[in-house]
């Protein structure tokens, strides 16, 4: 468990989020707890590592408006739904948007634990993925606009002489510029730059 | 007569002067001597005539006055010889001399009579002492003159006086009649006139005028019985009732009587009969005044006395009159009904009156009763009848005071009414309302159950979290005890705070008889928004309390307020269920109004209220929403109402509306 994880705890009833914090330390997970989603932003935590254990119900806006929030302001944050009542929809709702898990009060601790850890993972996994986003950019940044336009060829599956065709320039100066791209983008194969793409957010164009 | 003419000229003869021309030294000797002689002749009667001026008391003064013409004529006699010197007029001198030689004959006698000295002396003597009597006399006649006259001068003076006031007195009686006339003529609410002993009418005064409607001129000399109805005439009254007054001086009755226009009028008439000295019929006065006013204001006092004695029969309220200074409560029949005392006795001292209310009431009525008497001091209050006949009556009495000059009071008239069966109603409706309102706590239970579920539930969460927290607290090597202990101790709080939304939603869940005692109205509100802090958070609301502190305490049920509070905040809840894109807040507050009471106010920024909706929130079925009957705030307007206040609401300026209402404060409250 990496030390630095932090679970943050939102809820409006004091003595439940006591009590979360409580149960989440007595397991040496490093916990705070907070009154509600002001609280936390105005901590300045919201891009620390870890995971938000959030209850639906909270007055002003609600849980999950909180999550789309969030949403919108790009943290990803991991987020756990607690839930003083089973309520359908909204547990659908929130799974949909991206939630870590849905427990209902009172719940198992080894329910909220291990959804603790999932999200810590999915935390983890998330933060290398932004590493590894955040790095194929920088590389990305490297390449002249001819070789992000064959990037973006290659990637919609076009063979050299296509390209080559696309762009109006020989087969010999395609291949040159995909193998520029290919070691600017520092990937040894083809699927490895799909996938670089992919995090990118390039498109794949089928034509 | 030639002769006699001769003998009176003076040419024939000489004048004497010439006898001495032989000598004419003579002549002038006659001159001075006759002239000298004539002088003294002269003075002696002038002489004469200053003596009997200043002595007119001298007897015989005529005697001088003669004997002064006597002398006075020797003189001329004298004058004339001086005259007769150069004139020859002899007839003159002997017209001089012969009268007062015959004059002198006449005088003989008168001279012989004067007395002579001596016996003049003894007269004197006599005379004197006769003057000394008549001296005496007349003194003693002036004094008894004098005594006399000053009678006769008191006597005139209070003649006089006597006069001056009859003039005044006259003067008087002139006014006063004059007064009198014109009073009896301008009076104008009496019909004032004479007739002559035949009935004629001699006189006509202003209010006959009025009252009759002939003027005098019309009217003079016509018979007063055409002011008689028609029906009495036959049957002669008019001349029987001039018949009486004639026998007994005065005669009066009250009755009709007809106007020129031939309406009929009552009025009182007094015919009196008029008499000389001597005791002969002159005629008669007549007064008649117009009573058609008072009979119609006796008729409405009887009607008025009659429909009250109804009301009172009607209305079961009787009429009491309770004189603080004698100490005596007097009251009307229907007053004896209701308390059920025979109906003949009509007053009782007060402390007696007493002895008729319930024993557990009579206390409250004299203190209110004595509260009451004050100026414009007013009474009302409930109390019961203890009856003879061992029912039990509920009564309201409503007074007012009435003061003297000095504004000391001095009699409370009211009404007293039987209000058993309006109490027993009262009863019942209260029942109905206890019923009713709670019929609709639970049913706003019921709609609040999953909220109230959350709040038992948030204290269960955290009580296993704990406990989770604690099992694993122990687990550690070593166990963290401090750990252990804080985990124990919010368990058992939070198992306490579960243990009290259930104590809560019983006391609301429960049908009791409303039970009143002094509250503090925060520790109320705080109550109700345990309970609905789950709904809240379920519509996502902010809510703000401003609750003032130290608030005084409040008289009520504790169960039903929280209903009116609980009421309110599910309003707002409801009313902010539609609002997007701006917080949903809720408010409540409360505060010390400057009536003295207190004031609980919820605020919501929802839909917000129309005007022409404000009116009609409060009443029963209601609704604007789809599940609800429309029975809260009905119900909550009555609880409010049952407790003494007031519970209205406005529009906010900018969103929702603010419901609020009033509670008097507790007796003698304190924080």
């Amino acid at each position: 468990m990496t030390v630095e994880s932090t679970v943050f705890v939102i809820d409006d009833d004091e003595a439940v989020r006591l009590a979360i914090k409580n149960v989440l330390e007595s397991v040496g997970l490093r916990a705070e707890a907070f009154a509600s989603p002001r609280e936390f932003l105005k901590s300045e935590r919201a891009d620390a590592p870890g995971c938000l254990v959030l209850d639906v119900r909270l007055p002003g806006a609600s849980g999950l408006d909180f999550q789309n929030e969030l949403a919108a302001a790009k943290v990803e944050i991991p987020i756990i739904f607690i839930t003083g009542h089973g309520d359908i929809p909204m547990s659908v709702q929130a799974m949909k948007a991206g939630a870590v898990d849905f427990l209902t009060k009172p719940f198992r601790d080894q329910d909220l634990l291990d959804a603790v850890q999932r999200a810590m993972k999915r935390d983890r996994l998330r933060r290398a993925l932004q590493t590894e986003v955040m790095e194929a950019r920088k590389r990305f940044n490297t390449l002249t606009p001819r070789e992000r336009e064959v990037m973006e060829l290659v990637n919609a599956g076009l063979l050299n002489k296509q390209i080559a065709s696309q762009l109006g320039t020989s087969e010999t100066t395609a291949k040159i510029h995909r193998g520029q791209v290919m070691r600017k983008m520092q990937v040894q194969s083809v699927p490895d730059l799909v996938r670089m793409a992919e995090r990118l957010g390039i498109p794949s164009q089928k034509c | 007569m030639e002769f006699l003419r001769k003998l009176f000229s003076s040419s024939d003869f000489m004048p004497h002067g010439y006898c001495y021309l032989w000598q004419p030294a003579l002549i002038w000797l006659h001159v001075v001597s006759d002239t000298l002689i004539a002088l003294a002749y002269f003075s002696i009667p002038l002489t004469l005539i200053y003596f009997i001026r200043k002595r007119r008391d001298v007897p015989f003064n005529w005697v001088f006055v003669c004997f002064g013409v006597f002398m006075l004529t020797c003189g001329a006699t004298h004058a004339m010889e001086v005259w007769t010197l150069w004139h020859a007029t002899y007839w003159l001198t002997a017209l001089a001399s012969v009268p007062t030689a015959l004059l002198l004959v006449g005088l003989i006698p008168k001279a012989l009579a004067t007395p002579s000295p001596e016996a003049l002396r003894v007269e004197i003597a006599e005379r004197k002492r006769t003057q000394e009597d008549l001296r005496k006399a007349k003194d003693e006649l002036e004094r008894r003159v004098e005594e006399r006259t000053s009678e006769l001068r008191k006597i005139n003076a209070d003649l006089l006086a006597e006069i001056v006031q009859r003039n005044l007195a006259e003067e008087e009686l002139r006014r006063s009649e004059d007064r009198m006339r014109s009073l009896v003529e301008t009076v104008k609410d009496y019909a004032i006139f004479g007739l002559d002993p035949s009935g004629r009418v001699v006189s006509w005064n202003v209010g006959a005028e009025h009252i009759k409607g002939y003027d005098a001129k019309e009217i003079m000399g016509q018979h007063f019985s055409r002011f008689y109805p028609p029906e009495s005439l036959p049957i002669n009254q008019p001349e029987m009732q001039l018949r009486v007054a004639a026998a007994e001086g005065r005669f009066e009755e009250d009755g009709w009587r007809v106007r020129k226009d031939g309406s009929r009028f009552w009025a009182n008439h007094v015919i009196t009969a008029l008499r000389d000295r001597d005791g002969d019929l002159l005629g008669f006065s007549k007064i008649t005044r117009d009573l058609t006013e008072r009979k119609r204001a006796e008729e409405a006092l009887r009607e008025s006395e009659e429909q009250l004695r109804l009301a009172q029969k009607v209305f079961g309220s009787g009429v009491w009159d309770w004189n603080p200074r004698t100490g005596v409560v007097s009251w009307s029949e229907e007053h004896s009904r209701i308390f059920g005392v025979e109906l003949g006795r009509r007053d009782r001292p007060w402390k007696s009156f007493l002895q008729l209310v319930h024993a557990e009431d009579r206390a409250r009525l004299e203190s209110e009763a004595n509260y009451a008497l004050k100026p414009s001091g007013e009474l009302d209050v409930e109390y019961r009848v203890g009856r003879a006949d061992g029912q039990v009556r509920w009564v309201v009495s409503k007074g007012r005071t009435h003061c003297g000059d000095g504004d000391e009071p001095i009699r409370m008239i009211g009404l007293t009414q039987d209000i058993t069966e309006r109490k027993q109603l009262e009863r019942a409706l209260l029942k109905t309302q206890t019923e009713l309102a709670h019929l609709s706590r639970v049913m706003t239970l019921g709609e609040l159950t999953s909220s109230i579920a959350h709040e038992v539930n948030q204290p269960l969460a955290a009580v296993v979290t704990n406990g989770d927290a604690c099992l694993r607290w122990l687990a550690a090597e070593p166990p963290n005890l401090n750990k252990v202990r804080e985990s124990v101790a919010s368990i058992i709080q939070q198992a306490a705070r579960a243990g009290e939304v259930i104590t809560r939603i019983r006391a609301l869940a429960k049908k009791a008889t409303p039970q009143k005692n002094a509250l503090r109205i925060d520790e109320l509100v705080f109550e109700v928004i345990g309970l609905v802090g789950g709904e809240l958070a379920k519509h996502h609301i902010f809510l703000e309390t401003e609750l003032e502190p130290g608030l005084p305490l409040v008289f009520g049920d504790r169960v039903q307020l929280q209903q009116v509070v609980l009421n309110l905040i599910a309003n707002g809840i409801e009313a902010m269920s539609t609002v997007t894109g701006r917080p949903r807040e809720l408010s409540i507050a409360t505060k010390t109004t400057e009536g003295g009471q207190i004031l609980i106010s919820v605020r919501d920024c929802g839909s917000g209220l129309a005007p022409e909706l404000i009116d009609h929130v409060f009443e029963a079925f209601f609704t604007t929403k789809q599940a609800g009957i429309g029975l809260g705030l009905s119900i909550s307007r009555t609880i409010v109402e049952t407790h003494g206040g007031r519970l209205w609401a406005t529009a906010n300026p900018a969103h929702g509306a603010t419901f609020q209402f009033t509670l008097p404060l507790a007796a003698g409250a304190a924080a």
